[in-house]
C-alpha cells in the first residue's frame, strides 16, 4: 500500500513537471538599447559567476542559450546598428517570439523605433503570423532621465499600431543592474508571460 | 497621430516641448562632450537680447547643462587637447580676443591674444599733435579712409564709433595713454594635428582681423605658421593634418577667398562679386555660396568647376557626409517666396551640381547642422527663423537618386579647362600643323569612300526582289511605240490605309527616257485600287536584259515592293516600215 502511494506520487511528479521545451526568441532593437546586456542579465540569473565586463557593440548577430523555468531559450541577439538592421528581416520567419528592446532614455530616437516597428509589423513573415508574441522591454529604467512605461507606450502609439489579436506586453527593466541585488522590475514576469503565451499559441 | 510617410527619406522627431534657440551656424556643434560615446548638441543661445548668452548642451531632446557667458561669442568649436583614454574634448569659446576652454562644462583654460602697442606711426603723431577732440576725429576719419578702419588702433576705432557727446571725455582719458591695437578673433576652426581620427588632438586655426595663426592646444602656444591676408575673415575651413599637409580656406567679408597650404605661404586667391554666405572645403575642391543665389565650385587652384543658380536666397550651407552610404552632399538652405509673398524654407541637397533631394519647410531655415546626434548617425538639425528647432533623422532605407539631371547652370566665367601642355601634346600639335594639307585630303577621301559604300549598299538592297502581302500590284504597258504608257496599279489589301507611298521607275538611260521617273501617291484606303502612269520613250534599238525597267514602291525610307517590267523588243526601223506598208 505504502509502496503504491510512493509510486503514484513519483509518477505524479513526472506528470506534473512539463517537458523541457525549446523557444527560439529574436532579440531586436536599436543600437545601444541594451540587447546584449539584457541577454547577459537573463543568463546571469542562472550562472552567477558571469564576468561583468562592459559589453561591446554586437556585430552581425550572436546566438546564445539560457534556461528559464525549464524552458530552453535560444536567442538570436541581433545587432542594432544602421547597417545591420536589414539582417533582422530573414530571422522573423524562424522565431517563436520577438523581444524588442528600447532605450527609454533616448527620446530622440523613439521616432526611429516607431519606424523600425512599422517595418517589422508590415513584414510578411510577421504580418502572416498574428499569434507571434512581441515583448517590448523598456530598458535603462533606472536612469534619471528615463521615460515611464506609459510614456513609452504613448510615444510609440503601441495600442494603435499593433494588431488587436497579436499578444504583446511592455516591461520595464534595468538590465545593467548588478546581479547580486534584488531586482524586482517585472522582467521575470514578462518572460514568464512570454513562455505562457507561446504555450497558448502552440496549442491553438 | 504624427505618422511617418512610408516613402519619405526622413523621420521627423516629435519634439513635445518645443526648443527655441537664437544662434548662428558657427555657434553650434555636435560633439561627445562627456566622452560617453553619445554625441551632444552644443549650441550658443543668444536669447532675446535681454539676458546674457548661454551655452546649452542637449542630450537628445533634454537640456542637461548651461554655461553662462559674459559676452557674445563669435564662434565655438570643440577640440581634443590630449591623447588620454577618456576622450573628453574641450569646448573652445571665442570671445573678443580670448579663447575660453571648457572641459566637462567647467572652465579649463583661457588663452588670450595680447594687444600690441603702436609706436611711431602716423596715427601716434595725430594723437600727440592734435589738441582738440573734434580735430582729431576729423583727422582720424581721413586716415581711416586712406589706410582702412581695420588698420587703426583699437583706441582710435572706439573713438570713431563713439557718440558725439562722449568724445571729449574719451579724448582726455586716452590722450596720454599709448595707442593699443587689440586683435579680435573673428573666426576659429579646428585642424587635426597628427591623426585624422575623431579623437585626435587638434590645433586651433585662429583668424584675427589681419592674419591667420595656429594654436597648439596641448601646450597653448602659437605655432610658427602664419598667413597674412587683406580684409576681415568671415568664414574659415581647414582640412588635412597639421604635421603632414593642410589647406585652410578663408573667406573675407568683402568676397575674397584665399587658400593657404602648409607648403606655400602665399596662397591662391579668388574674388567673387557678391558677399559670401558660406563655404565648404573638400579634399580637392571648395564650394562657395554667395548672397546672389549662386553656388560655385572651384578646384583648390581656384579654377571654376561649375556654377548652379539656386531657386531662392541662400541662408546657410553645410556639408553632409553619410558614412553608411559613403556619400557626400552639400546642404543649402534657401528662402523662397510663393505667390502670396509668404516666405518658406527650402533645403536642397546637392551631389556635385545635381540636386538629389529637397525638403520643404514652413519657415525659412537659418541654421543647419548635420552629423551624429546621440546614437543616431545621420541627424539633420534645423533652426528656423522663428528660432524653432526641427530635427530629422535619415531613414535606414533611404536612397538618393544620384543620376545626373539638368540643373539651372549659370554660364561659367572664362576659365576653360585647357589640357595640360605636355611634351606629347606639343609634338602632336606641331606635326598636325606641318601636315595640314595631307590630313585634309585624307579625311575627305575617307569620307567620300564611306559615302560610296553606303550608296552601294542601298542600291544592293533595292535590287533584291521584294514583295509585300498587303500590296497587290499590276502594270500595264499601253501603246505601240516608240512611246509607251506605263500604268501601274496599286491595291491595298491590309486593313489600314497606306500613307506616303512613292513609286519610282528605275531605268537605263541608254535605252529609254521616262518623263516623270517618280510619282508620289495619295493616301491608299483599304480595298481600293489606284494607279499612276508615266510615258516611256525608246531611244535605241537592240534587245538585251538591261532593257527592263525596275518599279520600286517605297513608303518613306522603307521599300515595300520591287518588281521588274520587261519592255518589248522594239525596232524603230521595222515598225516605221510596217506602218508605212499599212
Amino acid at each position: 500500500m505504502n509502496f503504491w502511494r510512493k509510486l503514484t506520487r513519483f509518477m505524479g511528479v513526472f506528470g506534473r513537471t512539463p517537458r523541457r521545451r525549446k523557444v527560439r526568441a529574436l532579440l531586436v532593437g536599436l543600437n545601444n538599447a541594451g540587447k546584449s546586456t539584457l541577454l547577459h542579465r537573463l543568463k546571469a540569473d542562472r550562472e552567477r559567476n558571469v564576468s561583468r565586463k562592459p559589453i561591446a557593440p554586437t556585430i552581425g548577430f550572436t546566438t546564445d542559450t539560457f534556461l528559464f523555468n525549464n524552458v530552453k531559450f535560444t536567442v538570436n541577439d541581433m545587432s542594432g546598428r544602421d547597417g545591420y538592421r536589414s539582417m533582422w528581416e530573414p530571422m522573423y520567419a524562424q522565431c517563436d517570439a520577438i523581444v524588442f528592446v528600447l532605450d527609454s532614455t533616448d527620446q530622440l530616437r523613439f521616432a526611429v523605433v516607431k519606424d523600425e516597428l512599422d517595418m517589422m509589423l508590415r513584414h510578411p513573415d510577421v504580418a502572416a503570423r498574428p499569434g507571434l508574441p512581441i515583448l517590448f522591454v523598456a530598458n535603462k529604467a533606472a536612469a534619471p532621465d528615463a521615460c515611464s512605461a506609459s510614456t513609452v507606450a504613448g510615444a510609440l502609439a503601441l495600442h494603435e499600431r499593433i494588431e488587436p489579436d497579436r499578444p504583446w506586453r511592455l516591461a520595464t527593466t534595468d538590465a545593467a543592474a548588478a546581479p547580486g541585488q534584488p531586482v524586482d522590475d517585472g522582467l521575470r514576469e514578462a518572460v514568464e508571460w512570454l513562455v505562457d503565451t507561446i504555450n497558448v499559441t502552440d496549442r491553438r | 497621430m504624427p505618422y511617418v510617410v512610408r516613402n519619405s527619406m526622413w523621420i521627423d522627431v516629435d519634439i513635445n516641448s518645443p526648443i527655441n534657440l537664437q544662434t548662428y551656424n558657427c555657434c553650434m556643434t555636435l560633439t561627445d562632450v562627456h566622452g560617453d560615446n553619445d554625441n551632444k548638441f552644443v549650441v550658443v543661445d543668444f536669447g532675446s537680447g535681454s539676458s546674457s548668452p548661454q551655452i546649452k548642451i542637449f542630450k537628445g531632446l533634454k537640456q542637461t547643462h548651461i554655461i553662462h557667458l559674459n559676452e557674445k561669442p563669435s564662434a565655438i568649436v570643440t577640440v581634443y587637447t590630449d591623447n588620454s583614454d577618456q576622450h573628453i574634448p574641450c569646448i573652445a569659446v571665442v570671445i573678443k580676443n580670448e579663447i575660453y576652454f571648457y572641459r566637462n562644462c567647467k572652465p579649463y583654460h583661457k588663452y588670450s591674444i595680447h594687444s600690441t602697442t603702436l609706436k611711431d606711426t602716423e596715427e601716434c603723431k595725430l594723437w600727440q599733435e592734435t589738441e582738440g577732440a573734434f580735430d582729431l576725429l576729423k583727422h582720424l576719419q581721413v586716415l581711416s579712409s586712406t589706410i582702412g578702419f581695420v588698420n587703426l588702433s583699437t583706441t582710435s576705432q572706439q573713438m570713431l564709433c563713439l557718440n558725439e557727446c562722449y568724445i571729449e571725455e574719451y579724448f582726455l582719458k586716452h590722450k596720454k595713454n599709448k595707442l593699443m591695437k587689440q586683435h579680435t578673433i573673428t573666426c576659429v576652426t579646428e585642424l587635426k594635428r597628427n591623426l585624422a581620427d575623431v579623437h585626435g588632438v587638434s590645433c586651433l586655426v585662429i583668424a584675427t582681423t589681419d592674419k591667420i595663426s595656429i594654436l597648439d592646444t596641448e601646450s597653448f602656444k602659437i605655432l610658427p605658421d602664419k598667413y597674412e591676408l587683406q580684409g576681415e575673415t568671415a568664414y574659415m575651413c581647414a582640412i588635412g593634418l597639421y604635421n603632414v599637409d593642410y589647406k585652410i580656406l578663408v573667406a573675407t567679408r568683402t568676397g575674397r577667398l584665399y587658400i593657404f597650404s602648409k607648403s606655400s605661404t602665399s596662397g591662391y586667391k579668388v574674388e567673387v562679386t557678391h558677399a559670401i554666405v558660406a563655404v565648404i572645403l573638400r579634399i580637392d575642391k571648395f564650394i562657395c555660396c554667395t548672397i546672389d543665389g549662386l553656388l560655385q565650385c572651384y578646384t583648390l587652384k581656384c579654377v571654376s568647376l561649375w556654377n548652379v543658380k539656386l531657386p531662392g536666397d541662400p541662408t546657410c550651407m553645410t556639408n553632409m557626409y553619410v558614412k553608411s552610404m559613403s556619400l557626400e552632399f552639400t546642404i543649402v538652405s534657401c528662402i523662397t517666396s510663393n505667390v502670396d509673398g509668404l516666405t518658406k524654407g527650402l533645403i536642397l541637397m546637392f551631389s556635385g551640381s545635381t540636386i538629389v533631394h529637397k525638403i520643404l519647410m514652413p519657415d525659412p531655415v537659418t541654421c543647419i547642422m548635420f552629423g551624429k546626434f546621440g546614437q543616431e548617425e545621420n541627424a539633420l538639425i534645423m533652426i528656423s527663423s522663428k528660432s524653432k528647432v526641427d530635427i530629422k533623422l535619415l531613414k535606414r532605407t533611404a536612397t538618393f537618386d544620384l543620376c545626373a539631371r539638368p540643373t539651372l547652370t549659370a554660364p561659367t566665367p572664362g576659365n576653360l579647362s585647357i589640357p595640360k601642355r605636355s611634351n606629347v601634346f606639343i609634338e602632336q600639335t606641331l606635326r598636325e600643323r606641318e601636315h595640314c594639307n595631307e590630313m585634309h585630303v585624307r579625311t575627305q577621301q575617307t569620307w567620300q569612300t564611306l559615302q560610296i559604300i553606303v550608296l552601294n549598299e542601298r542600291i544592293n538592297s533595292i535590287k533584291q526582289k521584294i514583295t509585300n502581302q498587303f500590296l497587290h500590284t499590276s502594270a500595264q504597258l499601253l501603246g505601240l511605240g516608240p512611246r509607251f504608257k506605263i500604268r501601274f496599279f496599286l491595291k491595298n489589301l491590309s486593313k489600314e490605309p497606306l500613307i506616303g507611298i512613292n513609286v519610282a521607275f528605275l531605268y537605263n538611260a541608254q535605252y529609254h527616257t521616262i518623263e516623270s521617273p517618280s510619282c508620289s501617291m495619295p493616301i491608299i484606303v483599304p480595298d481600293k485600287e489606284i494607279y499612276c502612269e508615266t510615258f516611256v520613250t525608246f531611244c535605241t534599238y537592240g534587245g538585251s536584259d538591261e532593257r527592263a525597267i525596275d518599279i520600286v514602291v517605297s513608303q518613306r525610307a522603307n521599300i515595300l515592293y520591287r518588281a521588274k517590267v520587261n519592255m518589248p523588243v522594239y525596232n524603230i526601223q521595222t515598225n516605221i516600215e510596217e506602218s508605212n506598208k499599212t
